[in-house]
């Protein structure tokens, strides 16, 4: 029941979660306390001195007092606590994320991610701060009641507390079941939950084909297979508080008759066998305190299994290169590049050399699947090739460290992706620190000055979640005047016009030229307009490079890039 | 036909609506489970009924042995009270399972409903919510309500009979006994109204900040490698840690209030007994008790309060219930941007497709996208939508798919409005492949069999050679089995859109929309496409949108746009000839 990895996570909220064990093991001494001077107040009262069985009385209710202050401290302390720790483990989970970076998320299933993220973290808040203390609390507390009643009847005491011993190990007996029904449980949780994020985030595409019914019918479907997961587990969870329950009532209900037994036969006084009455119920309080607090935590254990494992997760590619890069237009060399993806069997790239030339612009070119994108992932180190290097001014890129080459990259991707926020906020995102006017700078770099300034608040228009709140080809304006303003040495665009007319295609191609002279540039596009003025062009088919020469000069070779050209223009004529 | 109706304008720009929680709409949703309902109180009120007289028992026996019984005589009593346990026990866990399947059936119910609320909201809901935060009330918010329908019910009514049984009880021992427990009992019902409006105020917020951190994590873990590249690292986390931040702040003080409740209900329980025992004494002494029956007091005592202490305990989170559930109202109860008019199907539809003076507008404070667009597609023609990015082409393309209403002008296939279709048949009839291609994380057979799941291997295969799709997804490594990864991450871009659109063509439906369907294909492909379509013989009546003039020049007619309008129609060839905004957009 306690759990290595989660005890291992509570170090920030120590303070507050000892202050919360230090509240409940004086809140079970209040309780202890008020029994025995009820019991005085009732030997009193039935003895006939009514006056010191109302100041016992008084005294009792000068601990409940002191016991709601001490009450509402613990819930308090134990809250606070488990928020220190939740938001520590939080952040670490999330820069965890970023050293897997790209390649694990791909993996991975967002969704999935996402309950690792903040459901398994919002797990282990009671776990935290109400089961953890209240192990020790019960410990402590349930000790202590014994000994006070071992002090009125040994017996009883004898019997309480092995009804107590037995109902804080029942449930033992039923942990493989619990587990396994917890781990169904939140197995089932992660994979719905990706399930609707996929259906919500899927939803134009299956109502554009008319599959939404379909897709509902399906998502159903898990939805009651989940309805069977909990009900099974709340089966076994049921089952094994009912055993506390059952040891619980039974083992009150044996101290009492025992007490009314040993008082019959003339063991026991009055006073006692109304202390045993009293004390009887609580000390089974620690024990169903415990179960209590171990079931509103208990989501935490499997929930601690998906924390532990992404903690366990290691990068894809080591983060160990110290070499540092000057900053100026880089020369970048594929040598020999082979590269798999995990679970395929050919290679996306077989053999590729080539080289951006410094402060030049370099097209790569080629059908669909040839490896394009492939080229860029290996440039930025989403993985490491198979065989072969990549040589970043000369240096293996395996020797620079990440932030250090990420720093001199800036990227238009294929599959454009835009925050929540503003125009602004997301143009600003490509560097830190920037004003307005570089904002919109960029932006007119990237032909989107005039589109944004007509938008209903400019520059300041929330745009929607991945901008859904924006036209294609804006989406792919901002993301360009993000690179832009990134002002990065290398500027790598994949198919970043795919999605805009010709004629502003022009204008970003031009604004490119003029920011070209100081930048080694990367471009992939399939209309081959856009990589014209290129100075280099390199023909990708199949990973593996067909042909790689200036633009003219394989124009007049006749091979495969010809033929392309000549392909788009029968097709524009 | 129906122009006349005025349409839902959906408005992109305002942020959310006021929750509010329909009265009565979580009760209602309790119908159909009225049976399990009743017999989930039952148990309830059995275990409770069965630990009274447990308790009731133990204390005669305390009172007979005081009373001076031999101890002999005290042991049937003994075996009775331990035979009490066990149905109590089981009493208990009846009723715990019958209250959970019905709550979780209740929450399967919800999410179900959820979802197709979702997929009829679609898109335009979709333009102002997150997708992190649906996906929390869909999931998060909903299983809050298990705290309502497994948790609270059964409380409740325990709370509301046996109170008032040892109320009567103790009037019946002795008035004065009644009159001190009394005040206690009323007090106790009473917290959870205490800090009602404080503790409503705090609930919402702690459920909207749980929706923000969902979204941010969202972002967070679809946009990393944006974060990585653009080094923007320490600027997410802040981002998530402001959202998880406000998240605990609500929470912190929710926690404190809790703790509140939670003290003024066990105080006034400890009041409440020691208040009728120091009564009960008082009467033991003018005589008017018997002492015996100070045990039973403190019995009663106790047991008056234990349902209404599990009842605060759970109804402390009554607020966290109200807006859970106002959230998910929130979706259910949102009027959708179109809706459905026509209960029949029309007999025949001609793949005809009219614009008719179609204007539109995303929200009420915004230009309008398109306006007074007219142009015609004869069955079986292909028409292109040209114009500058930002034009209004994609939106033509979302009014052909009743996304949404026009605001004025209509929409017509085959001479019929589609508000006149029944959204069955308007489906089968279009369908589209949108500008930004969705795969889901399942096969590519999957995938392509979407819509239609009955579709043949064969069939898939041919949609895919058409798409020229096939021969790549046979060079995967478990072919049409293959996985694609989230958002088809395993593929590549001109992948990913043959397979939207082999998907699309599956579907056998005589109107498509292709809406940039080609953009990431390179020429050969493109011309090969479309040199499969054409052989699959005039059976689409197409709307393309391209950039291209390779494809452009392969439509029958063209449609120029500009900022929302139609300039011209025509034929390729002749708009270069003649319109010299036609040769601006392409850069002759
Ligand atoms: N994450 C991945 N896992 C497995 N295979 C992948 C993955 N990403 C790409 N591939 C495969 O690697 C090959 C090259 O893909 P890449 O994305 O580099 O192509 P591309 O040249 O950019 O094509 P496009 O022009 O269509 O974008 C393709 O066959 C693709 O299916
Ligand atoms: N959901 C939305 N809310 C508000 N405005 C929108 C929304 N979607 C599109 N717009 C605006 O409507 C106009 C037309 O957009 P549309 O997507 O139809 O353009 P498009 O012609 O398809 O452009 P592209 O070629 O770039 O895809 C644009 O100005 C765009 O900003
Ligand atoms: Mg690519
Ligand atoms: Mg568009």
């Amino acid at each position: 029941m306690v759990n290595r990895t989660l005890l291992g996570l509570i170090r920030p909220g120590r303070h507050w979660l000892a202050l919360a064990v230090l509240a409940g093991v004086l809140v079970s001494a209040t309780y202890a306390g008020q029994s025995l001077l009820l019991t005085a107040a009732v030997a009193q009262g039935i003895g006939g001195d009514l006056t010191a069985a109302v100041l016992a009385g008084c005294g009792a209710l000068a601990l409940v007092a002191i016991r709601a202050l001490l009450v509402w401290a613990r819930e308090v302390a134990s809250a606070r606590g488990a928020e220190d720790v939740k938001a520590a483990l939080r952040d670490r989970l999330y820069r965890h994320l970023l050293t897997l970076g790209p390649g694990y998320v791909s993996e991975a299933r967002t969704g999935g991610v996402l309950t690792t993220l903040v459901d398994s973290v919002e797990a282990i808040d009671r776990y935290v701060g109400v089961f953890l203390p209240q192990v020790l609390i019960s410990v402590l507390g349930g000790l202590g009641i014994v000994a006070v009643l071992a002090w009125i009847d040994p017996a009883v005491a004898v019997l309480v507390a092995v009804t107590a011993m037995l109902a804080a190990a029942a449930p033992r007996l039923m942990r493989r079941r619990m587990r396994d029904g917890l781990t169904a449980f939140f197995t089932g949780w992660k994979g719905l939950s990706a399930d609707y994020l996929d259906a919500v985030q899927g939803l134009p595409t299956l109502k554009a084909v008319g599959a939404d019914e379909r897709f509902g019918a399906g998502l159903s479907a898990k939805a009651w297979a989940f309805h069977r997961d909990s009900l099974r587990f709340t089966v076994v969870s049921t089952v094994s508080a009912g055993f506390v329950g059952f040891f619980a009532a039974l083992g009150t209900a044996a101290a009492v008759g025992l007490g009314a037994w040993q008082y019959a036969s003339g063991a026991l006084s009055l006073t006692s066998v109304f202390a045993v009455l009293l004390l009887s119920r609580e000390a089974f309080r620690p024990v169903t305190d415990l179960m209590a607090a171990f079931h509103a935590g208990q989501g935490a254990l499997p929930a601690a299994h998906g924390i532990a494992g992404l903690l366990a997760a290691r990068p894809a590619v080591a983060d160990t290169g110290a070499a540092s890069l000057p900053g100026t237009p880089p020369e970048v060399t594929f040598e020999d590049v082979t590269f798999t993806y995990p679970g395929r069997d050919r290679p996306a790239l077989d053999g590729v050399s080539l080289r951006l030339a410094a402060g030049r612009t370099t097209a790569v070119v080629g059908p669909s699947g040839a490896g394009k994108s492939t080229l860029i992932r290996l440039l930025l180190r989403h993985a490491d090739p198979t065989g072969g290097r990549v040589l970043f001014d000369g240096v293996d890129l395996r020797d620079v460290a990440l932030s250090e080459l990420r720093s001199n990259v800036a990227l238009v991707s294929q599959e454009v992706y835009l925050f929540h926020g503003t125009v602004a906020d997301n143009i600003a995102y490509g560097r830190a620190g920037v004003s307005r006017a570089e904002i919109e700078r960029a932006a007119r770099a990237a032909h989107a000055h005039a589109f944004v300034a007509e938008l209903p608040d400019g520059y300041d228009t929330m745009i929607g979640e991945r901008g859904v709140r924006l036209s294609g080809g804006q989406r792919q304006r901002l993301a360009i005047a993000r690179a832009l303003l990134a002002d990065a040495p290398l500027l790598i665009l994949d198919e970043a016009t795919s999605s805009v007319d010709v004629a502003a295609e022009r204008a970003v191609v031009e604004a490119l030229e003029r920011v070209r002279a100081d930048r080694t540039v990367l471009v992939i596009a399939h209309r081959l307009s856009t990589v014209a003025d290129a100075d280099h062009v390199v023909v990708l088919s199949e990973g593996q490079v067909a042909e790689s020469a200036a633009p003219g000069e394989l124009l007049t070779a006749g091979g495969a890039y010809a033929r392309l050209v000549a392909r788009q223009q029968e097709g524009a004529a | 036909m129906t122009t006349a109706v005025t349409p839902v304008q959906p408005e992109s720009r305002t942020p959310t609506e006021p929750a509010s929680v329909r009265r009565g709409a979580l009760l209602s949703l309790l119908r159909p489970q009225r049976g399990r309902l009743a017999a989930a109180i039952g148990c309830g009120l059995l275990d409770q009924g069965f630990a009274l007289a447990a308790a009731l028992l133990g204390a005669a026996l305390v009172g007979r042995a005081l009373n001076g019984e031999s101890a002999g005589a005290l042991v049937p009593g003994l075996i009775l009270l331990a035979a009490l346990v066990l149905p109590k026990v089981l009493a208990a866990w009846a009723e715990s399972y019958l209250a959970h399947d019905l709550a979780f059936r209740v929450l399967a119910e919800l999410r179900d409903r959820c979802y197709r609320k979702l997929a009829a909201l679609t898109p335009g809901y979709l333009l102002r919510r997150r997708s992190g935060d649906i996906g929390a009330t869909a999931m998060a918010d909903v299983e809050i309500l298990e705290l309502f329908f497994a948790h609270s019910l059964t409380p409740l009514v325990v709370a509301a009979s046996v109170p008032p049984a040892c109320l009567v009880a103790a009037f019946w021992l002795h008035p004065l006994v009644g009159a001190a427990l009394l005040p206690a009992v009323v007090a106790m019902a009473t917290v959870p109204f205490w800090l009602r409006r404080r503790s409503a105020a705090q609930a919402e917020r702690m459920r909207e900040a749980a929706g923000e951190a969902a979204s941010e994590a969202v972002d967070a873990v679809q946009g990393l490698s944006e974060t990585l590249v653009f080094g923007r690292q320490e600027h997410q986390a802040a981002r998530l840690n402001a959202a998880t931040g406000r998240l605990n702040r609500a929470s912190r003080a929710h926690r404190s209030r809790g703790g509140v409740e939670k003290a003024a209900g066990d105080a006034i329980a400890a009041v409440g007994l020691i208040a009728v025992l120091l009564v009960a004494l008082s009467l033991v002494n003018t005589g008017s008790l018997a002492a015996d029956q100070v045990v039973i007091v403190a019995v009663l005592g106790g047991f008056a309060f234990l349902p209404l202490m599990s009842l605060v305990d759970t109804w402390r989170e009554l607020s966290t219930i109200r807006a859970a559930a106002a959230r998910l109202l929130r979706i259910l109860d949102a009027p959708p941007d179109v809706v459905e008019q026509a209960a029949r199907p029309v007999a025949r539809i001609e793949p005809e497709v009219t614009f008719d003076q179609v204007t539109f507008r995303y929200g009420p404070d915004l230009p309008d996208a398109v306006s007074e667009v007219s142009f015609t597609i004869p069955a079986g023609r292909t028409v292109a939508l040209a114009g500058h990015s930002g034009a209004g082409k994609s939106t033509c393309a979302s009014l052909l798919l009743r996304h949404w209403d026009a605001s004025a002008g209509s929409v017509r296939i085959g001479g019929h409005d589609l508000r006149d279709l029944p959204f069955d048949q308007l489906r089968s009839t279009v369908v589209a492949v949108p500008q930004d291609t969705y795969l889901f994380a399942m096969s590519v057979r999957d995938n392509l069999r979407l819509a239609r799941p009955d579709a043949t291997d064969a069939e898939v295969e041919q949609a895919a050679r058409t798409a020229c799709a096939h021969d790549f997804v046979t060079a995967l490594p478990d072919g049409y089995d293959t996985l694609v990864g989230e958002r088809g991450a395993h593929l590549s871009g001109g992948q990913r859109q043959r397979l939207a659109i082999a998907r699309a063509l599956l579907t056998r439906a005589p109107v498509l929309v292709l809406d940039e369907a080609v953009s990431n294909l390179d020429a050969d492909s493109e011309a090969a496409i479309d040199e499969a379509l054409r052989a699959a013989g005039g059976r689409h009546t197409t709307l393309v949108v391209a950039h291209r003039p390779s494809t452009l020049r392969t439509a029958d007619t063209v449609v120029l746009m500009n900022a929302g309008r139609v300039v011209d129609i025509g034929h390729h060839d002749d708009l270069l000839t003649r319109s010299p905004e036609y040769r601006r957009l392409l850069a002759r």
